[in-house]
């Protein structure tokens, strides 16, 4: 590590002002869990480290109907019992990290740290999660679509904190999934596939997102897949079917480490099939329990 | 005899538990520097400038070096080779070789300024073709890693050492083959990864011209050597000094430029300097297991019965010698038993290559061959349409047979492997283990050798130092450095049976250069080498005592023993005087001793040299006196949807002749199987084309996790006492390490149907491979 200033600002007011008066200079220290090791390699350098990993504010848990919002500080292990309808959620919480990992890292730094090979970045993605950034000059919305603009890199301001997540109202008939495969448990995916969808009164799907992680640059939606499923049952023919044409669509980037663009293809495949499956039978499951 | 055997805790374990145990880290002298090295960011290039004034320049930087620093100083690491110099100098000269090669280093008043001052450092690099792949590299025209070695004429290109093994007629061989089955093999470059990273402080005595080492190391003596004599200090006034060690497995074997460069920091500055890696530089530049290309050919009758061999092993030596050559050598030698092969052609290339030097890993060399061997045996099974135990069994050294002299000179003493091998294949069967879709097993067998008398290097001894203490105890001294393996539980063990002592009246150690002048622990060398000797010092002390003994005792000396602590009339064991009473009148009662002996204490010290010999040009002498013996079996499930493979089950049978310590001999086993399957399944280092490493940290760098090993919790004793150490006792730390990589391999081509002949074999690799074949069939 280099030398740096550790601030821990009392409230969100204090927070937002560090933030602006140090601008790029300054990281926001959540659970720490790879922004720490980053600076132990020396790959990042902040001066200043404001940690705002204890501010209660950031932690609470909203919920309006079936959707909720939560503080950006919410740890993978509190969020357990806080996101309990989010299928794509609690199944990523099983294959993050380990358990150290997940007492102390956050949904909310995960996503700013927007590693290319990280989970939650592709499940907000898919579920299209509101992302609530604060500055000294007011609080706005960024999509999640445009929260992550490549590897390691967010269209959050210098001046902003990120203080909460928004996640969708979920109607009846929603499933939805996480696959993901590394050559070790608790590793960073190699590919991973995030799938959400709804199934309708006719047993048919209605509304489809997928995104594919580990392609080299961050969360990787799959648009014609998600709409070729449109208006179909997805029986095993049609997963089948689905996931060769997730395998057709996605662009992965060869990488001597972490695989091949041939075998991540094919994993596209494999974990679109199991994502799919997964998240069907769960629509299925809610569409029944809301008849 | 009432320890050896038995299964006792380790003694050392309690502390390292507790969180008690302190690593060279540790250390904090007064007024202490903290030293940082810059290592070469490029694999191959000429140095034209370094300029270290920015980094002299930062407050807090006491002293910043180069090669301007060391030009004086001869080059090292010839022990292996043998040759008039050395292939490495403290600091590059001329040229970087390797990507992680040391280039400078600063001593500053913390590791941070250290680092930052590191970062100051302007060096001009011209760069040169790096030198990849060892089969281009040993082709004429190739780009030369050390040109100075070739221009002196000692080497004559990039292929620093020639191997060449013979034995029987080819020829013939080719005469009686009905069936030869032969690939192209590659064994990967994983890295030794001890949890804790090589480290060293070094103290100056400018006064008495003395330097003091604390060092993670296995080998005290080589490094005081090494110091004094580069560093022109006489070897009486080096002192090594071993904390805890956490973890070797041979990577701490030898003497290391970071040894030298902290030594130098400390006589500049006159203040304790410390210097301690981090997990990169252990990936990128603290050595690696040997790898190798090996193209084999085993030819065998129609009934299965093996009649040749013939290989061309290429080994990528990295930049620098290290102990490679001795690893190929041996390694291949060795890592054909337990097979007899009765006619052999085996070449060998080292070949220098600008990448972290291959050199001592667990297992020295005998991993990669058997990995070849026994896929071979797999091959040649299926192709037979027999099962491969059958060609195990029947082409085997069995118990029964020994001693007997192999073609290449090994004489195996004593084994066990027949037993083990029918022990995994019976229980194989106990357990219900099925063929079936994606899922295969296979086998694995191996014999390791116990220490060993090196190709180049005529001894292979150890010395160990006893002194009975005034209150009856006993100090057992050794140069053993206990790096995780309980040694000094279990030459406890030794010395208590031979003592007749209460094992709690009995310290070994191992920790420092005011020790014995032995050698070290490495090569499955403590137990037997180390061992004979504390033996040997027993029966120099029991000599010395026993005289004394019967003098008080008016008895006999064969009327004696020595038990319960003292010495007493075999047949009236209340006739006994204690360890403590003897001593003291041996040190302090002359008028009591018999008439004419002298007062004094019993201190002891033995060396034991093992009675072996070396190779001939043909690659042909017995270079182990015993080798332990091991089979294993692995049960697997292949993902077809991943490539992912799942060790459902896992068995193991061993020989370690008589095992001192089963609890002991268990667990180096099981951890040597786990290194195993992480090297098999994971591991390895990866360069690109200008020799970058792919993979320097723990995110890159994959290990076999707990959760990718299967439970190892049962390992089957099938020892056979060995007939040459003096206790009946074989190594145990190497074994496990064999016979996996071959056993995981086989079962995967049970799985897919797949042969895979390259480690590690990835998910990547499988899937591939099952997409290739579909492709194929389609």
């Amino acid at each position: 590590m280099k030398e740096f200033e550790y601030l821990r600002p009392a409230n969100l007011e204090e927070a937002c002002r560090l933030k602006a008066q140090w601008g790029e200079e300054a990281r926001v220290l959540a659970g720490g869990q790879s922004l720490l090791n980053m600076m132990k390699l020396r790959f990042a350098t902040p001066a200043c480290l404001i940690d705002l990993s204890r501010l209660p504010e950031l932690q609470q848990v909203r919920s309006a109907g079936s959707a909720v919002s939560i503080g950006s500080m919410l740890t993978y292990s509190a969020a357990k019992s806080a996101l309990p309808d989010y299928g794509v959620v609690q199944d990523a919480l099983e294959v993050i990290a380990d358990m150290q990992v997940r007492n102390l890292g956050t949904l909310g730094g995960s996503c700013c740290q927007a590693d290319p090979f990280g989970d939650m970045p592709n499940i907000v993605r898919a579920l299209g999660v509101q992302m609530e950034a604060l500055s000294s000059s007011g609080s706005r919305m960024i999509a999640a679509e445009e929260f992550i603009t490549g590897p390691l890199e967010t269209s959050m301001r210098p001046d902003e904190v990120l203080t909460r997540l928004h996640f969708p109202e979920l109607p009846p008939g929603s499933g939805s999934a996480y696959e993901k495969f590394s050559y070790r448990k608790g590793d960073y995916a190699i590919v991973s596939i995030a799938a959400v969808l709804t199934v309708d009164g006719d047993g048919r799907c209605a509304s489809a997102s997928l995104v594919a992680g580990g392609m080299g640059v961050g969360p990787a939606p799959l648009p014609k897949t998600a709409a070729a499923m449109l208006g179909q049952r997805l029986d095993e023919e049609q997963l089948a079917r689905i996931a060769k044409l997730a395998r057709g669509e996605c662009e992965p980037a060869d990488d001597a480490v972490y695989g091949s663009a041939a075998y991540k293809r094919a994993l596209v495949q494999t974990l679109t099939g199991r994502a799919l499956a997964r998240a069907w039978s769960r629509a299925q499951a809610s569409a029944q329990a809301g008849a | 005899m009432s320890y050896i055997g038995k299964r006792m805790l380790r003694r050392e374990d309690r502390r390292i538990l507790l969180g008690k145990s302190r690593y060279v880290a540790d250390i904090r002298l007064p007024n202490m520097l903290h030293a940082r090295i810059l290592r070469s960011p490029v694999a191959h290039a000429r140095i034209k400038s370094i300029d270290l004034s920015a980094a002299r320049a930062l407050p807090g930087v006491a002293v910043a070096i180069d090669r301007e620093d060391v030009r004086h100083i001869p080059r090292f690491g010839h022990r292996h080779t043998r040759w008039p110099v050395g292939d490495k100098s403290v600091f590059c000269l001329e040229k970087a070789l390797f990507v992680g090669d040391e280039i400078a280093a600063v001593a500053a008043e913390t590791p941070y300024l250290a680092r930052d001052a590191v970062e100051l450092i302007e060096v001009d690099y011209e760069e040169l073709p790096a030198v990849v792949d060892p089969e281009l590299a040993m082709q004429d025209g190739a780009a030369l890693v050390h040109d100075e070695l070739v221009a002196a004429g000692i080497i004559p290109g990039n292929t620093m050492y020639t191997m060449k093994l013979r034995a029987g007629d080819m020829a013939k061989a080719e005469k009686e083959a009905e069936l030869t089955v032969s690939g192209r093999f590659y064994s990967n470059q994983p890295v030794c990864n001890p949890l804790e990273t090589h480290g060293v402080v070094a103290s100056w005595d400018e006064i008495n011209g003395e330097m003091t080492i604390w060092t993670s190391t296995q080998g005290i003596t080589i490094v005081r050597d090494g110091v004094a004599d580069l560093l022109g200090i006489p070897a009486r006034k080096v002192h090594v000094i071993v904390p805890d060690v956490g973890g070797g497995f041979g990577a701490k074997v030898g003497l290391f430029a970071h040894e030298l460069i902290t030594c130098i920091l400390a006589r500049k500055t006159g203040r304790p300097v410390s210097l301690i890696l981090d997990r990169t530089e252990e990936l990128t530049a603290c050595t690696s297991r040997c790898a190798q290309v090996r193209y084999a050919e085993l030819m065998l009758t129609r009934e299965g019965r093996f009649v040749g061999w013939r290989e061309k092993v290429i080994q990528d030596q990295g930049a620098y010698a290290h102990a490679g050559p001795s690893v190929m050598q041996l390694g291949t030698e060795l890592g054909m038993l337990p097979y007899k092969i009765p006619n052999v052609q085996i070449d060998g290339f080292d070949i220098y290559t600008n990448k972290n030097p291959g050199s001592a890993y667990r297992g020295f060399g005998v991993p990669q061959a058997a990995f070849v061997r026994d896929s071979l045996l797999h091959m040649a099974a299926k192709k037979l349409g027999v099962e491969p135990e059958y060609l195990m069994r029947l082409n085997m050294v069995k118990g029964e047979e020994c001693p007997i002299t192999l073609a290449l000179g090994q004489k195996v003493d004593s084994t066990g492997v027949d037993l083990c091998l029918e022990k995994v294949v019976s229980e194989a069967a106990k357990r219900g283990w099925k063929k079936g879709l994606w899922r295969g097993m296979g086998y694995g067998t191996t014999l390791k050798h116990s220490s060993c008398r090196h190709p180049r290097m005529d001894y292979d001894h150890d010395t160990v130092r006893i002194s009975m203490q005034g209150d009856g105890g006993v100090l057992a001294e050794t140069a053993a450095t206990h790096i995780g393996q309980g040694n000094w539980t279990t030459l406890a063990q030794i010395v208590a049976d031979q003592l007749g002592m209460d094992i709690d009246n009995v310290s070994v150690t191992g920790h420092s250069s005011a020790g014995p002048r032995g050698f070290g622990t490495w090569g499955s060398r403590t137990i037997t080498i180390t061992g004979n000797a504390l033996v040997r010092a027993c029966d120099a002390v029991k000599a010395r005592i026993l005289p004394v003994a019967a003098h008080l005792l008016e008895a006999h000396a064969d009327e004696l023993e020595f038990a319960d602590n003292g010495v007493r009339m075999k047949t009236a064991p209340t006739r006994k005087l204690s360890l403590r009473e003897l001593i003291t009148v041996m040190e302090r009662q002359k008028g009591r001793l018999p008439p004419g002996m002298e007062a004094g204490p019993v201190e002891v010290v033995a060396s034991y040299d093992s009675p072996t010999t070396l190779p001939d040009e043909d690659g042909v002498g017995n270079m182990s006196m015993t080798y332990s013996a091991a089979a294993h079996a692995c049960w697997l499930e292949v993902d077809p949807g991943t490539g992912k493979v799942t060790i459902l089950d896992y068995i193991m049978a061993e020989d370690a002749g008589v095992a001192i310590n089963p609890l002991i001999v268990e667990g180096q086993h099981q951890g040597a199987v786990a290194m195993a399957i992480s090297q098999v399944l994971f591991e390895g280092l990866r360069y690109d084309e200008q020799g970058q490493l792919l993979n320097g940290n723990y995110r890159d760098y994959y290990t076999a996790l707990a959760t990718d090993i299967p439970d190892l919790s049962q390992v089957h004793d099938c020892g056979v006492p060995s007939k040459t150490t003096l206790l009946g006792q074989k190594g145990a730390g190497e074994s496990g390490n064999v016979p996996a990589l071959a056993a995981v391999a086989n079962a995967i081509e049970e799985a897919t149907g797949i042969r895979f002949t390259e480690m590690p074999i990835t998910p990547e690799k499988i899937l591939l491979a099952l997409a290739a074949r579909e492709g194929d069939a389609a």
